[in-house]
């Protein structure tokens, strides 16, 4: 299964990480450090990032704001309130899982 | 390497020709294309700048434009219905259920009594409204947003609340007899008024 695919479900979770760490964000901007953070392995798709985007935005973890930059609107993506504390919630759920699979992928031999 | 602004209207003009011309998609599109033809032009500078566009535009495969164009729409449809599920989820809690609760209540002894349902139906479909507009009751989206709900639904509400409400009319006056029917357009005008307050919020929510 290629990278892209395990990435799917995850992608939320990476995506507000990622607000969390840099305050705002624009589309653009989010595939093009994903993709250097992972040297080239994650590549999120536009296909699959901007739903995952308005999902959230729609959820009301997600604020957005215009602004003018270098001559054309970008729209810029930041944490509400309510997806500070959804972050840290969605990053442990992440946490235990990988956990578990591990434990499951992994069995210890008695 | 920053574009001119000569650039960026070309890029737009390429964009609204393969047939994307809504402005909210626009921005999104715009700024996305921008910033890979600025990235290819930084990584290889020799390239000019329509040789970048015409290779970044290459680089999203046979469909062009349309998986960017896609995710962007199928973003804002995914939104909206988060957004109709959002306004649902709050006023089907406290306090607001018992306001459901009990007009659903004065609605059915309503047509219970009277012979003229819509009498009693019409004030609570404008309260509704009201409700739906003067209470912020979710969180505001962005303004690009508003406007793609506000445009999205207003064509298919309208056909649907002009439709809903002239069914309604010729078997109203089962209502006074058949319990069962007054409770069937207790339920019905109940969804309206829902329909409403969803309707009303999209077109108060701000930025």
């Amino acid at each position: 299964m290629s990278s892209t695919n395990l990435l799917k479900g995850s992608l939320q979770v990476i995506i507000l990480r990622l607000l969390e760490t840099n305050g705002r964000m624009y589309g653009y901007e989010i595939t093009k450090t994903v993709k250097e953070m992972s040297n080239g392995e994650f590549q999120i798709t536009e296909g699959a990032l901007y739903p995952a985007l308005h999902k959230l935005e729609a959820e009301g973890l997600l604020e957005t704001t215009i602004e003018l930059v270098d001559g054309r609107a970008r729209k810029y993506y930041s944490l509400s309130r309510q997806g500070q504390t959804e972050v840290k919630t969605k990053l442990s759920d992440v946490f235990e899982f990988w956990q578990n699979l591990q434990l499951v992928l992994n069995p210890k031999t008695v | 390497m920053k574009l001119t602004t000569d650039q960026l209207n070309q890029i737009q003009a390429f964009i609204r020709k393969k047939g994307y011309t809504e402005p909210d998609l626009l921005i999104e599109m715009l700024d996305h294309v921008a910033c890979l033809v600025e990235e290819k032009m930084g990584s290889q500078p020799a390239l000019n700048f329509e040789t970048a566009l015409k290779a970044t535009y290459n680089d999203f495969g046979v469909f062009g434009f349309s998986k960017l164009a896609e995710g962007i729409i199928k973003g804002r449809k995914l939104a909206m219905k988060g957004s109709v599920k959002r306004v649902l989820r709050r006023v089907f809690s406290f306090p607001y259920i018992l306001l459901i609760f009990t007009s659903a209540l004065f609605l059915f002894y309503g047509y219970r009594l009277l012979y003229t349902p819509f009498i009693i139906s019409a004030p609570l479909l404008i309260l509704a409204g009201y409700f739906g507009y003067y209470f912020r009751i979710i969180r505001p989206v962005s303004k690009p947003f508003k406007e793609y709900l506000w445009i999205e639904t207003t064509n298919n509400f309208t056909v649907f609340m002009s439709i809903a409400l002239n069914l309604f009319q010729p078997f109203a006056h089962l209502a006074k007899n058949t319990p069962i029917w007054a409770g069937v357009f207790s339920i019905w005008i109940i969804s309206l008024s829902l329909l409403i307050i969803c309707y009303f919020t999209f077109y108060n929510v701000k930025n």
